[in-house]
């Protein structure tokens, strides 16, 4: 059989994936493109503690490679629907392109919270609540971070780490295992002075912006769109009852 | 006056506090990926958002474009931190809109659409966090914004998303710096989930012994324990700091005291001085106010030295493009000028015994 990659040289590795609930895929590779790809050939027998050491090759097959890319139910993996971002770029660039893309790419960026954070899952205040005195929260155990999530699983090459990565989590949580009744006082500061270089600057950028709104009015009227020129010349009346 | 020519809470170290909160609109794609005319929409939502927030009535926000800016007045926003120096680069649809106690500025279109950063002097930072989360408790009753239950807010850099909560103290450790334990303890604040940098943030070095730290950690932990933590960590810090400038002074009290009196003469003698030999002598001159060697000069006139020393506020004083031995010779007469004008000439009584 043929490398599944390079399509020229004998696959001689066999790649196992499996996710969980998921029917194990098989992909064959030769040596060469193996290694290319980040996976470590062993040379002599090692016992790798991780479980499913290999659930983490299907970010390198779906992102890097774009092995799975024809599939269209596999397709959100590697491309958010939305804005259209590939998980590479971000790997790259360490943006996401959208809000959807945190739904889109959740399964590749757990592990990476799980080692980067403290957790993968939000325990602060809700979108449109009240700011929260207790601090007591904890994340349930379905969402707590696995050990795989936790440990070794190198995202930034496509291979994998079996070493533990220095877990900071342990010193700091006996920080934040204790528990916190700040009170907070009222929000008045001190001194409310209003700033007159603030107000100078405030007068220079309504001078520019009131410039612009002219040259737009002129532009509009040139172009007969009467409905803006009247909407502009009503804003630059506003803009100057504001004092230049 | 501004709040950050005041002096607050453990001023001798802690010279200013922040809370920065980020959130993101909904239905759009992150400012990175944005084309203009989307920056410019969410731009005037926000906007609008803003100027209808209760306790606006007389205009309480000063909204500024950075397409219509000057590069000098953009420059000197980020000397004062109430711009980053990344949404200083300008462009069209990227705005702020800053308190006229300049206290709270809201970026708009920077890394994430909204970024509210509450500032105050001292080391309060429960109140400048009360103040932030009551500014985004009410923009996200007013437009909708970027959450999942499972992620909490969602930012464009998975790094802030969570609470979207950063945390930061500017401090000033001259006697950690000069005993050279700075490294270790940069080392082992990181390993505990925080940040230290120099005094402009981000890819800044340290100037002037002045140093932001900042909570690292966004998600998986609640805003009151991300204060907790980090406020405990600043007060070991201080303590740490405190002693340590007690024992550099104590083993050599003459050496200290030559240090900071020449310092002080050479700002209020020289002719010509760079802005970083200007952030070292003013750094000299606040160790020694802190440790009682002054009655004429006090923490609020170092402040304000510190907030108009940079290259663009002597620009902004002088209103001319200057050269940059035109702006040391500039720089040198702010400093003089400040230091006589602000002298107190009967005693202060207060930190005098420290």
């Amino acid at each position: 059989m043929k490398c599944q990659r390079c399509k020229e040289r004998d696959a001689n590795v066999q790649i196992m994936q499996q996710e969980a609930g998921k029917k194990p895929q098989t992909f064959m590779l030769c040596d060469v493109c193996a290694r290319e790809m980040g996976i470590s050939i062993p040379t002599f027998p090692v016992s790798v503690k991780i479980n499913n050491p290999f659930a983490v090759m299907g970010n390198a097959f779906q992102t890097t490679f774009g092995i799975g890319a024809d599939d269209p139910a596999r397709r959100h993996l590697y491309r958010c629907d939305q804005c259209g971002l590939t998980f590479d770029e971000f790997r790259k660039s360490g943006f996401l392109g959208c809000p959807n893309c945190y739904e889109a790419f959740g399964s590749q960026l757990d592990p990476v919270f799980c080692r980067t954070q403290m957790g993968k899952k939000h325990l602060g205040r809700n979108l449109g609540s009240k700011i929260k005195s207790s601090p007591k929260k904890r994340a349930d155990d379905n969402e707590k971070c696995s050990l795989e999530e936790r440990f070794g699983l190198d995202l930034s090459t496509g291979g994998m780490n079996v070493e533990p990565v220095n877990q900071t989590e342990s010193s700091s949580q006996e920080i934040f295992s204790q528990t916190a009744q700040e009170s907070v006082t009222p929000g008045i500061f001190s001194n409310p002075v209003d700033s007159e270089e603030l107000e100078a600057l405030e007068k220079q950028h309504r001078g520019v912006l009131i410039q612009e709104k002219k040259a737009e009015l002129s532009e509009a009227i040139e172009n007969e769109d009467y409905l803006l020129a009247a909407k502009l010349r009503d804003e630059i009346t506003e803009l100057k009852k504001m004092g230049v | 006056m501004s709040w950050y020519l005041s002096r607050g809470k453990d001023w001798d170290v802690v010279l200013s506090s922040r809370v920065r909160l980020a959130r993101d609109i909904d239905g759009y794609s992150f400012p990175h990926r944005m084309t203009e005319d989307k920056k410019v929409e969410v731009r005037d939502k926000v906007i609008q958002a803003i100027t209808s927030l209760s306790g606006n009535e007389r205009g309480e926000y000063v909204t500024l474009n950075m397409d219509l800016l000057p590069e000098a007045d953009r420059k000197a926003l980020v000397e004062k931190h109430l711009i980053s120096e990344d949404l200083a680069k300008g462009g069209l649809g990227r705005s702020v809109c800053i308190s006229r106690d300049e206290s709270v500025s809201i970026l708009i279109n920077e890394e994430d659409h909204i970024r509210i950063q509450v500032m105050d002097a001292g080391f309060t930072l429960e109140k400048v966090y009360k103040k932030a989360e009551e500014i985004a408790i009410a923009l996200e009753k007013s437009m909708p914004i970027a959450y999942s239950d499972q992620y909490g807010f969602l930012t464009a850099c998975p790094t802030n998303t969570g609470t979207g909560m950063r945390a930061s103290v500017m401090v000033h450790l001259p006697a950690l710096t000069m005993l050279g334990r700075m490294q270790p303890l940069i080392e082992g604040l990181s390993q505990a989930g925080f940040t230290v940098r120099g005094y402009l943030g981000e890819h800044s070095q340290a100037n002037g012994n002045i140093y932001q730290m900042s909570n690292q950690i966004t998600l998986g932990i609640t805003e009151a324990n991300i204060l907790l933590s980090f406020k405990r960590m600043v007060e070991e810090v201080i303590m740490l700091e405190r002693k340590l400038r007690k024992e550099l002074f104590d083993s050599n009290p003459d050496k200290i005291r030559d240090r900071v009196f020449r310092a002080y003469g050479e700002l209020q003698y020289a002719r010509m001085m760079t802005d970083i030999e200007a952030m070292k002598k003013i750094s000299d001159l606040r160790l020694g106010i802190s440790l009682g060697f002054f009655k004429e000069q006090t923490e609020e006139t170092v402040a304000k030295l510190a907030a108009y020393i940079g290259s663009a506020s002597v620009q902004k004083d002088s209103g001319e493009l200057l050269s940059v031995k035109q702006q040391e010779v500039k720089r040198a007469d702010i400093i003089r000028r400040m230091l006589i004008e602000n002298a107190v000439h009967e005693d202060p009584q207060e930190g005098s015994t420290r």
